[in-house]
């Protein structure tokens, strides 16, 4: 069974570039446009990693991410922001939110391919 | 009428004043109320007007036409300057606790004793006279009313004694004025309960004047045309309505405005009701307009009244009657009645302020300086001194009034009302030069202003009331032909030869030029005292003293036992009152710890609360007993005021610069919380822009590297370059925006030129096709042609539909754009029913970097420039750009081309 990756990001072209890029890598991938849709896919989909972008409209990453932590049966799944705003402020807000890793946008493929990885290594 | 209604309603009417003042005295709340308001200050300095205006002035305009009015002008042109002056005169007054004129001017010659008595006894002759004219105005106006016949010289005369209306009214006034006058002694010399009165018996005043004056004008006449031209008939109108002809000259007119304007300040009834009674400075500004106006309604219909007057009766009638018998003639005497009741308020507000104030000014400058210096006497007057000096003043008020009366018996049947007004008012002009340069020039002294006031009353005696007397036959007339002692060049009319003057210009003439002349010569030519020098120095800089807390502690050095003094100001200011001083200056526990010795400082505290009681001269004399006074060099004292002075200047210096400094901190501050404002907004801009450019660029880089790692399908590849391409249009569009905001610093410049702006709204919003989704965007557009930048407005309208676009539901917005033309204006409309903008953000979105909610739960895409850069196209294209919105319900732009 493949490994199972969800991304979130209010910003089309990049769901179109991740879903492509990790689908390539041999990864099942479903993508929301929003926190609310993000969640809902999380709860039927159950994804080992999901890339959650902070700046979205209605719900951003962070208060996603700290319910999605707050469903009991899926407190294992890895949480990687992927942001545009690259302040050290930033990043101890994602991790204190429940976040396992932090990528700053724009990113190395490969290096965001590593830091998934690692969750299955 | 009968005898005894008119009397009982005349006592009717004065009880009616006395329980007002009794009521507004005794309730603290109405009390305060009226005593802070400068209403009734205003009103209480028209207590000017008294059977003077009532009467006289008829009289005066019936035989001299417009010359009665210099009377009220004078006091009105001066009135602007009260500001100042008058406000002057409070602020010395209010420090030194002045009670009188006469203490006003003692104290600025070093608390002369001499000089405050001479001013006192000079006012009494003055005053006297001046008040038995009222009684006789009043009687008079009486026995007119009882018998109705107003034929000249048979009413009322050798009624027997106790039939005597005036003397009723003689007992009642001196009663009103001991109930008023004399019940307190604390701190200075206000009574609000006859304030109160006397602003009440103006309004009385007025309004019975006016009652009686329209009754004549427009009942028994048809209105002032009317009079004027039956008037014409009769007698020589030019003559009278024209200032400067025949009895009125130009000269007396000048002479009697300039003659009022100084008595509306310093009679004594008006002194007190000006300075001795005001509350607060504050208070004159109104009177400034509010007095002059009130003289001008008493004064309006005295001409035509007058006029009325020579065409019903010949010249058997007195004028000054007038106002009465016309009426009576003309069978109203309920009407007549009523102006005999103003003309009781007008006589008994003069009649009472005068003997209060003469009272206050014969007992403190008079009496107590000279008992005072008698050992017997002053230990007399200190076993209980307040109530001595209220039984003093109250036997006072009844000598006043009974000298008045006498004198009224005696002597003054036979002078018109006007005539001994106006020598009163000379009388009293000769204390205007000791005041104003007692004000406003340091070297005038002691022996100057008793010198130049002296001369000035004795050519006033000889000039004026004495013609007067030898006109009437009391004294020999040949004084009058030929001069005194048979000299002519001392003819009371024509002084060294200076004839063809009417009486009163020609005394007010000799009498002020000697004055001045006198006081300058004699100030020049003598030194002043020590405490000459610290008294001029308060009259001419108040306001370093008033405004400071007690700066003459270290001028004098003086010294007293304790316990004697405070034996002494327990006696005069009573046990609780010394406790309070002692307190003010001491403190805490002085009351258990007695000082051996009083210093400067405290005696000075003590002096100035005794001089509210009993004068300056008094509290000098009376101190004298018990202080000691280190000698001091009048050198060494000018030297010392000339340094508090300079202290004075530099504190109101400092003050003045640490104000400025305060506003200039607050400033900075305000300009800071500005500063960081902006800069918290671009942070967060700058953070937005970052933002912005790294999205398409994460999406650019991350494409590429696809394209370089896999094989990707042609398909695919295709939509993955536009991808790059757009996202790469989008890091050059803001690019662009960024740069605007620098342009925006300078003024764009503006291509301008013609075109249909129906056509461009079209264009723009064919632009928006793929963006609006299902919004419904209405256009309703006039095909109107307008010209401007075409560039900048377009860009202006793209903002604004791209705004209503983004704020609006994607599925059930609508958006309504409008161009119309009206008041030949173009404008344009943008309405949507999205979000809405809340009233606090309102104003601020049109500043840069701003933007409604920049919080991640509500992130709309953007860098917060686009309406900052619309505001200032707009700015620069003198198009006025409105927003109105409402949370929840939508927002709507509209444009004035």
């Amino acid at each position: 069974m493949n490994k199972k990756v969800l991304i979130v990001d209010d910003e089309e072209n990049i769901l179109i570039s991740l879903s492509y890029l990790l689908k390539k890598e041999g990864y099942a991938v479903k993508t929301a446009a929003n926190g609310k849709e993000a969640i809902e896919r999380f709860r039927q989909f159950k994804p080992e990693v999901v890339l959650l972008d902070v700046m979205m409209p209605e719900k951003d990453g962070f208060s996603t991410a700290r319910e999605i932590r707050q469903m009991d049966e899926t407190s294992d799944a890895h949480i990687i922001f992927l942001t545009a705003k690259g302040t050290s402020q930033d990043k101890l807000k994602g991790y204190t939110s429940g976040a396992d890793d932090y990528v700053v946008k724009p990113f190395d493929n490969e290096a965001l391919l590593d830091k998934i990885m690692d969750k299955f290594v | 009428m009968t005898y005894n209604t008119i009397l009982i309603i005349a006592c009717a009417y004065l009880l009616f004043t006395f329980l007002a003042a009794f009521l507004t005295q005794k309730w603290p709340l109405l009390q305060r109320l009226m005593s802070e308001n400068s209403l009734v200050y205003a009103l209480s300095l028209t207590v000017y007007c008294s059977a003077w205006t009532f009467y006289g002035s008829v009289g005066r305009a019936a035989t001299t036409g417009l010359g009665f009015i210099g009377v009220y002008l004078g006091p009105t042109l001066l009135a602007p300057m009260w500001l100042f002056m008058l406000k002057k005169i409070i602020r010395i007054s209010n420090y030194l606790r002045i009670t009188s004129i006469a203490d006003f001017i003692s104290s600025r010659y070093g608390k002369s004793a001499k000089l405050g008595a001479l001013v006192s006894i000079v006012c009494i002759f003055i005053i006297i006279p001046y008040i038995s004219i009222q009684l006789k105005a009043l009687e008079f106006s009486f026995y007119l009313l009882q018998d109705g016949n107003f034929a000249k010289g048979t009413s009322g005369q050798g009624a027997a004694f106790y039939f005597d209306p005036s003397i009723v009214f003689v007992v009642i006034f001196a009663a009103f004025a001991i109930v008023f006058g004399t019940t307190n002694l604390d701190p200075s010399e206000k009574h609000p309960g006859l304030v109160n009165v006397i602003a009440f018996e103006a309004i009385i005043k007025l309004v019975c004047f006016l009652i009686g004056a329209l009754a004549i004008v427009y009942f028994i006449f048809n209105g002032i045309g009317d009079i004027f031209t039956k008037a014409q008939s009769k007698l020589n109108l030019n003559a009278l309505s024209v200032v400067g002809n025949g009895s009125s000259s130009y000269q007396s007119w000048v002479i009697i405005s300039l003659l009022s304007a100084m008595a509306f300040l310093f009679l004594p009834r008006q002194f007190h009701m000006a300075v001795v009674e005001n509350n607060s400075v504050r208070h004159i500004k109104k009177a400034t307009w509010l007095t002059p106006l009130y003289l001008f309604a008493i004064s309006l219909f005295v001409l035509p009244i007058a006029f009325a007057g020579t065409i019903l009766f010949d010249a058997s009638i007195e004028p000054d009657t007038y106002l009465l018998s016309i009426p009576l003639q003309q069978g109203l005497s309920g009407i007549a009645l009523v102006v005999f009741i103003g003309g009781l308020a007008a006589t008994s507000g003069m009649i009472i302020v005068s003997m209060i104030s003469l009272s206050i000014m014969i007992s403190n400058n008079i009496f107590l300086p000279f008992l005072l210096r008698i050992k017997k006497q002053y230990t007399y007057f200190l076993s209980d001194l307040n109530s001595r000096l209220m039984q003093l003043r109250r036997v006072l008020i009844v000598a006043v009034m009974l000298l008045s009366y006498g004198f009224y018996k005696f002597f003054s049947i036979n002078y018109s009302i006007v005539s001994i007004g106006l020598i009163s008012f000379a009388g009293i002009a000769q204390l205007a030069p000791a005041i104003f340069f007692g004000m406003y020039w340091k070297w005038a002294t002691e022996k100057g202003a008793f010198a130049g006031f002296s001369v000035g009353i004795i050519l006033w005696f000889f000039t004026m009331p004495l013609t007067n007397l030898a006109e009437l036959g009391i004294l020999d007339s040949s004084l009058l032909t030929e001069g005194l002692f048979g000299l002519s060049f001392l003819k009371p009319t024509a002084l060294f030869g200076l004839g063809g003057m009417d009486v009163v210009s020609h005394g007010t003439f000799w009498s002020l030029t000697a004055n001045c002349f006198v006081l300058i010569t004699v100030s020049l030519n003598s030194k002043r005292s020590p405490l000459e020098i610290s008294q001029s120095d308060i009259f001419l800089n108040p306001e370093k003293y008033y405004k400071s807390e007690n700066p003459r502690a270290y001028v004098f050095e003086r010294r007293a036992d304790f316990e004697e003094l405070h034996r002494v100001l327990k006696a005069i200011l009573g046990e609780k009152k010394v406790k309070e001083v002692m307190l003010q200056y001491y403190g805490g526990n002085v009351l258990s710890n007695f000082p051996i010795y009083a210093d400067s400082g405290f005696i000075n505290l003590v002096e100035s609360h005794l001089s509210g009681s009993i004068g300056a001269a008094s509290a000098k004399i009376l101190l004298n007993h018990v202080v000691d006074q280190k000698p001091i060099d009048p050198e060494e004292l000018i030297s010392l005021l000339d340094e508090t002075y300079h202290v004075y200047e530099y504190s109101q210096l400092l003050e003045k610069k640490s104000k400025e400094l305060s506003d200039t901190t607050q400033e900075l501050k305000e300009a800071n919380k500005q500063l960081k404002e902006l800069d918290d907004l671009k942070n967060i801009f700058i953070s937005n822009v970052t933002h912005e450019l790294r999205t398409p660029i994460t999406s650019i880089r991350s494409l590429a590297a696809i394209l370089g790692k896999y094989d990707v399908e042609e398909e695919e590849k295709a939509k993955f370059l536009k991808i790059i391409d757009d996202e790469s249009e989008r890091v050059s569009k803001l690019i662009d925006q960024v740069l605007d905001l620098r342009r925006m610093e300078a003024k764009p410049s503006l291509v301008k030129s013609a075109f249909q702006i129906d056509e461009l709204i079209r264009k723009i919003v064919s632009g928006f096709e793929e963006m609006k989704h299902q919004r419904a965007i209405n256009m309703q557009l006039e095909p109107l042609k307008i010209y401007t930048d075409r560039e900048k407005l377009q860009q202006i309208l793209i903002n604004v539909i791209a705004n209503a676009i983004k704020f609006t539901d994607y599925s059930a917005g609508k958006i309504d754009i409008k161009a119309f033309a009206s008041k030949n204006k173009v404008f344009v409309e943008v309405a949507d029913n999205g979000i809405g903008i809340d009233e606090k953000h309102q104003k601020k979105v049109f500043e840069r970097f701003y933007q409604v909610n920049s919080q991640g739960e509500n992130k709309h895409k953007g860098s917060g420039l686009g309406l900052a850069i619309c505001k200032s196209y707009a700015n620069a294209m003198g198009i006025d750009l409105k927003l109105k919105s409402k949370i929840g319900e939508g927002t709507l732009i509209s444009l004035e081309i």
